[in-house]
């Protein structure tokens, strides 16, 4: 694609009009500024939209944040709307980490207070939340135990012990599904996530104190020199079972409802077909479990912390919010289900929780009014990856990276210096300009900057 | 044989064989390679079989490939064999020969249909997947 394919609307606002291909439905958008758009031509993260809009049902138009790279099926940064009665469900434009999401925790400690125990307190929780590659929590459930916890999400996690009744109040959705169904998981799917509850497993996947750095509008209980923590993780092996049973399922069903797709990766089912109510009952339920397990590292890292810093110090749930998720919401009158692949719900005044690298910075935002307007309530989801893995391996030495990040402050507590590398935040994108554009578009406004100070990776 | 390239957020694998199901059985080799096994638990061979039928080749392979990874996950096997008890190019039982580990060094989330496509030419089988890490 090359970018006189695209009508520029705004500055920040780019459109593929569906005379780009004759199989589109509806327009694909991209947000972003034109340096970033140079960035994203240099991939397959257009073609991937415009096979988006191949998708039967769609509203509007299907959008790419600015954040967006190439993903497999869908690109990642994607935002794609359906009518709730004459569309489809797509398991890849969910992905395959279901509900991998983000939660700030708000501490009532300055960083000049604590930080000679920040070192301390990156070690505590890297003790207490297991990490890395396939690594199991010290809660195991079997049976109806694990089937509670996929029907109850967050909730269950709270009657288990994690937490208390008042975070649930600060989790998008309230950290649970009405229309999970344990029953709609499959037994692998349940296998690979028994011993998961509770880990963060690797990857992009962390947790990382901050400090705040600047703060832009004084709402949610932030303040600047304050400590904060985030949590990046998802539904771990159960959630990649689940997008990989279901994807096999309606590859296979497809022919049966009339659907040709140009990548069947874009697997889909009406939603109101058996195939797509069953798996709308099961990504709930791992978009359940992905809530469960954040509740639980929660309480992991408040033990943590109140070993460090004595009994009363205090980690308040500011937001939790998924990023990987299909959602039943209501734009001008009309009943949708709304896929967010890499991409966050922005509705006006919600915190909008935007992850850096660990380099970097991260973002608190608000959604504002232009999200339920232009974006179906979604923003951006983070910086957004450019180099892979392997390169990153290939160019960055570990032992330079960790001397760097010391050098910046930022303490690293990494099972694997692969895992720290890959994450090096050289691997991402310019987190300011991607906020800028969401900012600019109206779609959010800027609450916090936040800056690492350590940063526990698998 | 085959050859493996890593992209922004996956790995790719391009796998090229003489015969379908030699292709079939690099490709699961190749997935155990990404996978990083690390350390034998056991020297003990582990076994898992698998029955399959798909509408295309392709479509037989991702599913098979997809079957490997969930037994490696579920049991820590790092699968590097396979014997076909019969196979057809939409149609297979096979078992999955492998050794257990205490773990991989890398999380793959799934084999992809992504841009999959298996096919025939001068050079044999041939067929690039997209796995998601």
């Amino acid at each position: 694609m090359r970018k006189q394919d695209l009508n520029k609307l705004h500055d920040w606002l780019w459109e593929i009009p569906t005379t780009y291909r004759a199989d589109m439905r509806v327009p694909a958008r991209v947000y972003t500024d034109e340096r970033m758009l140079d960035s994203i031509l240099g991939d397959r993260s257009l073609e991937q939209l415009v096979n988006v809009a191949t998708l039967p049902g769609l509203c509007k138009y299907v959008i790419a944040m600015p954040d967006v790279h190439e993903g497999y099926g869908f690109p990642i940064g994607g935002v794609a709307a359906v009518d709730a009665k004459t569309g489809v469900i797509s398991p890849g434009g969910i992905g395959y980490d279901i509900n991998c999401g983000v939660r700030l925790l708000r501490s009532d400690a300055q960083l000049v207070d604590v930080r000679d125990s920040m070192r301390k307190l990156a070690h505590s929780i890297a003790r207490a939340i297991p990490s890395g590659v396939g690594r199991g929590g010290s809660l195991t459930l079997r049976g109806d135990d694990f089937d509670r916890v996929l029907a109850g999400g967050a909730a269950r996690a709270v009657e288990l012990g994690y937490g208390e009744p008042a975070d649930l109040q600060s989790i998008e959705s309230g950290g649970r599904l009405d229309a999970a169904d344990p029953s709609a998981v499959s037994n692998d799917a349940k296998q690979r996530g028994a011993d998961q509850l509770g880990t963060i497993g690797s990857g992009n996947h962390f947790v990382e104190i901050d400090v705040v750095e600047h703060v832009f509008e004084k709402r949610f209980g932030i303040e600047q020199g304050q400590v904060v923590v985030q949590i990046h993780t998802g539904s771990r092996g159960l959630g990649h079972q689940v997008a990989t049973d279901y994807i096999k399922a309606m590859a296979r069903a497809m022919p049966k409802y009339g659907i040709e797709l140009p990548d069947r990766e874009l697997a889909c089912a009406p939603l109101e077909s058996v195939e797509g109510r069953r798996y709308l009952q099961a990504m709930s339920a791992a978009a359940n479990f992905a809530w469960a397990n954040r509740q639980i590292i929660t309480a992991g890292i408040r033990r943590a912390w109140r070993h460090e810093l004595g009994a009363g110090a205090r980690l308040d749930l500011l937001y939790d919010v998924a990023h990987n998720v299909a959602k039943s919401e209501k734009y001008d009158g009309r009943n949708m289900v709304v896929h967010r692949k890499g991409a966050t719900r922005a509705f006006p005044g919600q915190p909008v929780l935007i992850p850096g690298s660990m380099g970097t910075a991260s973002y608190l935002l608000a959604g504002a009014e232009a999200s339920m307007r232009d974006t179906f309530g979604s923003s951006c989801h983070g910086a957004g990856r450019v180099m892979s893995r392997t390169r990153a391996k290939k160019e960055i030495d570990g032992h330079e990276l960790r001397a760097r990040l010391e050098r910046m402050g930022i303490i690293a507590e990494a099972a694997s210096t692969k895992g720290l590398v890959e994450e090096a935040p050289e691997a991402y994108k310019d987190v300011d300009a991607v906020v800028d554009v969401v900012v600019r578009a109206g779609i959010a406004t800027k609450v916090a900057r936040l800056k690492p100070v350590a940063v526990v990776k698998g | 044989m085959w050859s493996i390239d890593h992209h922004t957020a996956d790995v790719r694998v391009t796998i090229t064989a003489d015969r379908l199901s030699e292709l079939f059985a690099d490709a699961v080799r190749a997935l155990t390679q990404v996978l990083e096994p690390e350390g034998s638990a056991s020297r003990r061979d582990i076994v898992f079989g698998v029955k399959l039928e798909a509408a295309d080749s392709t479509a037989l392979l991702v599913d098979f490939l997809n079957e490997a990874l969930t037994a490696s996950h579920i049991h820590r096997v790092a699968f590097t064999d396979v014997n076909y008890q019969s196979f057809e190019p939409t149609k297979l039982a096979a078992t999955l020969i492998g050794q257990k580990v205490r773990g991989f060094g890398e999380d793959v989330k799934s084999v992809t249909y992504h841009g999959a496509r298996v096919t025939f030419g001068e050079d044999g089988w041939s067929v690039t997947l997209v796995l998601d890490i």
